[in-house]
């Protein structure tokens, strides 16, 4: 132990004494560990933290959906369709109703807007939860029948709300104007499926709080069930047995359930989505960098163990064993190791921080936190220490022995040997195949990236500020909506500063849909369910949407039958022809006029096409005509949209006092939301992509050093008879071309392998994209050409005098 | 003390053999003070290599204290030299990053030598060469003739028995090779065998014997000054 002890001290001073090894050796480990150990950190979060419910590996969602010849598009499941379901299939051991929603919520206390989920009375125990006081709902609730006045309510509302008291069993709470009464508190560490709950309500009384349709409507979906798998029953089966379900109701109500389908999928990867396929890329690209830090360490350490074979051979000489040799470089590596530690870990704590604030709510699944992982710290630290060490030790083991009488001869120059030379060589065609794969991902994703940038939205979303109201229904009945749209509108455009305002149904981006089945007069035998908006006469002027055709509403009776149709809905309904003038019917039979054409405009996503037409069809219908208790307000100012949010509000709270203002945000965040999730993946990966570039270029630029401090003594010897430096010069340089060379078509081959794996991530840009695989090239070029420069001008200004002198 | 019979090396060379020792037969006795002598490339250093067991390529008998060392797998030999042998080499070859004192400490630390008396030994050989004052300079603080002589220390620090010097005044001016040669033979006299290898016909004549090389080929020994 003092031996090493002794042999650390002096592996300090030999570090010190090395100050351009140790400092690259030190940050490119802590470059490398960091960094993945940030990512890995996301990683393990997202795909292999247990979510936070019992037996979860079980649990799957139950998404109805819609065949298409694109596939099947998820459209939520009805509450008859769930009750057959749990009725029809023996794989799952519980089918439990959970809708995500929010509430008014009224009673005490200031008028709040809360998230909840409608759940069915299994919901609890299924996921394995346990209230903190009182219960939770019963069997008998959700017998089909009547509603039950019950809710439970988390441990964060009990206290924020009603002071943690101890009678809140038993209170009552109006929700959306309906009376409650609170039987039990959930724990904080519980916020339902949606992660967001703030209070439950049985399933059974969503009718009552405002849902559409009723028990028996199988048209009205929504809803997607959790289920959980009976033990030994596996996804496969489950799903099979699903689709002879989904067949048998089918057949029985082809009306409603014709190319309908049912998709059991895990939690995790529907909690994951899309994000998945990006952590994954992340992790991908970080990998790569973790083996690129790796292989420039050990090419280090190969350079050092060669420009410190003649110590060594002293040493042997004066009597070290093999195992002492090994101790020298041990107790480097271990220095190295512990010093890029140290620095990892400041790295990725930093990264972490950084990623925590820089990342979109939409990048990590709700149940992951962005928090440092201390086994994926402990997993890159050993990978990096094992990697570095034997790279450290091999050439002692290889031994000295047979070469100790070099020592004797006086030779001062160690040589590593051609097996040596080109192992390095071999490692740097390997860095720069690697990095060029790094920087092509990066590349791929920053221009699927621009290209959603460069979506138009269809609509002006600068200057407007969104919120949401919705009306309670013993205070406003449905003949006192369209007045109260009217008068609303009416007054925000009174206050100063507003330029119009507008009410609809749902704003773009706003996460809120609503469909009917439309069909033309002459086949409404086919009716083809499409996108439904009811909006306020100035509407599209609000949001800068133009009328292509036609014209938009006026202020139009309740009994006029009018709509404005999109531009993809007019050419899927009436190709080739003017839609203005045609009539449609829509589901209760009732026919409407076409009286204009609005051009398309992205409502629901930025990526879908179009120009498909298929289920991105739109058609609106005047708010007036058509009310509806729960819409969106948008208001165009001259000013800056968010001054308006104290006026609009009083606006609001002078007409329906009691009713809360929610969702209240400019309408371009939702746009920027949209954009978020690819900008923060091809900012992360560009990061990656340097880091990768810049450590390859390190690896080129030891490389070339080293190869001109061996053949300085040539180089010498050339320019001494005549030489020009620029033929020195281009000696060095045609040497790092060809690992270029060699290297490249390995790094082609990588780049296309990972294009393939984000084809999936990727907007309008193919992963073979020509420009981006050469940008990549370019890019990498640019780094090595820069990293051969130095030490090829080192090369052509070498000291003849100093080189040429005996040793 | 040491005794070579018959010992030839050669390596390849452009299709055929290039004899670098031919036909070498030696004995040393203990306590000799060996001069070899020769032009360059008569093979002095490559005797030398095969004196000190750093190299295992040649032919014929070595018996060194009566132990066959040509019969002796390499750890065995690696043991005979750091037990009984201890070398100076022409250019010093100090640890750059050691200090005066803990070069002097690196063969002890080989020979498993317990910390306290290589503390010890360390503080004896300082005092004894006069390079106390110089303990904690780095070699490259030293004069030339400073590091030959922390050199001549290191080599004689674990008590061998037997010193190869290869030149050990070749890179030093003749004040300082007259202080190492002085050195050399103040060892002698206390019972160290020493064989040098050097050019320098009045330091080869400080020994009380002598050998010269020409071609691989002894041409000549002679015994006393």
């Amino acid at each position: 132990m003092n031996k090493f002890a002794h042999d650390l001290k002096l592996a300090l001073r030999r570090l010190r004494r090395r100050p351009s090894y140790t400092t690259i050796a030190v940050l490119t480990l802590a470059l490398g560990v960091g960094m993945t150990t940030a990512i890995f950190s996301l990683v393990d979060a997202s795909l292999f933290r247990p979510l936070p419910f019992n037996d979860a590996g079980r649990l799957v969602f139950l998404q109805g959906y819609a065949a298409s010849p694109d596939g099947p598009r998820i459209r939520g499941a009805s509450y008859a369709e769930i009750r057959d379901w749990r009725n029809q299939s023996r794989s799952f051991s519980a089918i439990e109703i959970v809708d995500a929603t929010s509430f008014n919520l009224t009673g005490s206390g200031r008028a709040e807007r809360v998230s909840g989920e409608f759940v069915s009375p299994g919901y609890f125990q299924t996921l394995g939860v346990k209230p903190l006081i009182g219960r939770t709902f019963s069997g008998g609730e959700d017998s089909g029948g009547g509603p039950v006045s019950e809710a439970v309510i988390s441990e964060s509302l009990w206290k924020q709300r009603f002071g943690g008291r101890g009678d809140i069993l038993g209170k009552r709470i109006v929700l959306n104007d309906v009376p409650l009464t609170v039987i039990g508190v959930m724990p904080d560490a519980f916020a339902g499926v949606s992660f967001d709950a703030r209070i439950w309500v049985p399933a059974s009384s969503m009718w009552l709080l405002g849902a559409p349709g009723g028990p028996d409507s199988r048209g009205a979906r929504w809803l997607v069930p959790v289920a959980k798998l009976h033990d030994g029953v596996s996804l496969a089966t489950a799903q099979t047995e699903l689709d002879a379900v989904a067949a048998r109701l089918a057949e029985r109500f082809p009306d409603t359930n014709t190319d309908r389908g049912v998709l059991a999928k895990p939690l995790r990867q529907v909690y994951l989505g899309d994000t998945r396929s990006l952590v994954w890329a992340l992790f991908g690209a970080v990998g790569l960098l973790l083996v690129i830090a790796c292989v420039n360490i050990t090419n280090l350490n190969l350079a050092l163990a060669s420009s410190r074979r003649h110590e060594m051979l002293l040493h042997a000489a004066l009597g070290a064993r093999r195992r002492e040799l090994v101790r020298i470089h041990l107790a480097e590596a271990l220095v190295i190791a512990l010093l890029g530690a140290a620095l990892g870990l400041v790295i990725a704590v930093s990264a972490m921080h950084l990623l925590a604030v820089l990342a979109p709510p939409s990048f990590m699944p709700p149940y992951a936190g962005v928090a440092l992982n201390w086994h994926s710290f402990v997993v890159c630290l050993a990978l990096a220490m094992c990697i570095g060490g034997l790279s450290a030790i091999a050439p002692a083991v290889a031994g000295y022995r047979a070469d100790v009488a070099e020592v004797v001869k006086g030779a001062t120059r160690g040589s590593v040997g051609r097996r040596g030379f080109a192992m390095r060589q071999g490692f740097v065609v390997a860095e720069i195949a690697l990095a060029l794969t790094v920087v092509t991902a990066a590349l791929l994703m920053m221009r699927s990236f621009r290209n959603q940038l460069e979506v138009k939205p269809g609509y002006d979303a600068s200057g407007v500020l969104a919120f949401r109201l919705e009306l309670p229904e013993n205070e406003y009945t449905h003949a006192d909506l369209a007045p109260f749209a009217r008068n609303l509108v009416s007054r925000l455009e009174h206050i100063p500063g507003v330029r119009s305002a507008a009410i609809g149904s749902s704003l773009p981006l706003r996460d809120r849909a609503s469909a009917s089945l439309v069909a033309l007069p002459d086949r409404p035998e086919h009716p083809i369910r499409v996108y439904r908006h009811q909006v306020s006469p100035g509407y599209f002027a609000t949001l800068g949407i133009p009328l292509e055709a036609g014209q938009a509403f006026g202020d139009t009776g309740p009994d006029e039958p009018v709509t404005v149709v999109s531009e993809a809905f007019a050419r899927r309904f009436f190709p080739g022809a003017n839609a203005v003038g045609r009539t449609l019917q829509i589901g209760d039979g009732k026919s409407l006029r076409v009286i204009g054409v609005a051009a398309n405009a992205r409502y629901r996503d930025l990526t879908s096409n179009l120009a498909a037409g298929e289920d991105d069809s739109d058609f609106f219908l005047p708010f007036s005509a058509f009310p509806d208790r729960d819409f969106d307000v948008a208001v165009r100012a001259y000013v800056d949209p968010a001054s308006l949010s104290e006026p609009a509000r009083s606006v609001v709270a002078e007409m329906a006092p009691g009713v809360p203002v929610f969702d209240m945000a400019p309408l371009d965040r939702p746009l920027a939301a949209q954009t978020s999730q690819p900008r923060f993946g091809s900012m992360l990966l560009g990061v990656f992509s340097l880091a990768a570039a810049l450590l390859a270029g390190v690896g080129i630029y030891g490389l070339m050093s080293f190869m001109v401090s061996e053949r300085s003594r040539e180089f010498a010897i050339r320019m001494a008879t005549g030489a020009p430096a620029r033929s020195v010069r281009a000696l060095v340089v045609r040497r790092s071309l060809w690992l270029a060379l060699i290297g490249v078509p390995f790094g082609v081959a990588g780049a296309l392998a990972i294009s393939r794996v984000m084809d999936a991530l990727l907007f309008d840009v193919g992963g073979l994209d020509p420009w981006t695989h050469g940008t990549a090239l370019v890019v990498l070029a640019l780094v090595l050409m820069l990293a051969v420069w130095l030490p090829a001008s080192r090369a052509a200004h070498i000291d003849l005098a100093t080189s040429l002198r005996d040793e | 003390m040491l005794k070579l019979e018959n010992v030839e090396k050669s390596v390849k060379h452009q299709g055929g053999r290039l004899w670098l020792l031919r036909q070498v037969n030696l004995v040393v006795l203990e306590g000799d003070f060996l001069s070899v002598l020769g032009p360059s490339g008569s093979g002095k250093t490559t005797l030398l290599n095969i004196l000190g067991m750093f190299d295992y390529d040649w032919q014929g008998g070595y018996y060194f204290k009566d132990q066959p060392v040509h019969e002796m797998k390499p750890a065995q030999r690696q043991a005979i030299t750091r037990n009984h042998i201890g070398f100076v080499f022409q250019q010093y070859h100090l640890l750059d990053d050691l200090t005066v004192a803990e070069n002097l400490d690196v063969p002890l630390g080989y020979r498993d030598v317990p910390k306290k008396e290589r503390q010890a030994r360390v503080a004896d050989i300082l005092d004894r060469f006069r390079i106390v004052g110089k303990k904690d300079l780095y070699p490259n603080q030293l004069s030339g003739g400073q590091q030959q002589l922390v050199a001549v220390a290191r080599a004689v620090i674990a008590r061998p028995s037997l010193i190869l010097a290869d030149e050990p005044t070749g890179a030093l001016h003749s004040s300082q090779g007259e202080m190492i040669m002085e050195l050399l033979e103040e060892l002698n006299e206390e019972g160290i065998t020493i064989i040098q290898v050097t050019h320098n016909e009045e330091y080869a004549a400080r020994g009380n014997r002598k050998l010269e090389l020409f071609d691989g080929w002894i041409k000549e020994t002679a015994v006393g000054a």
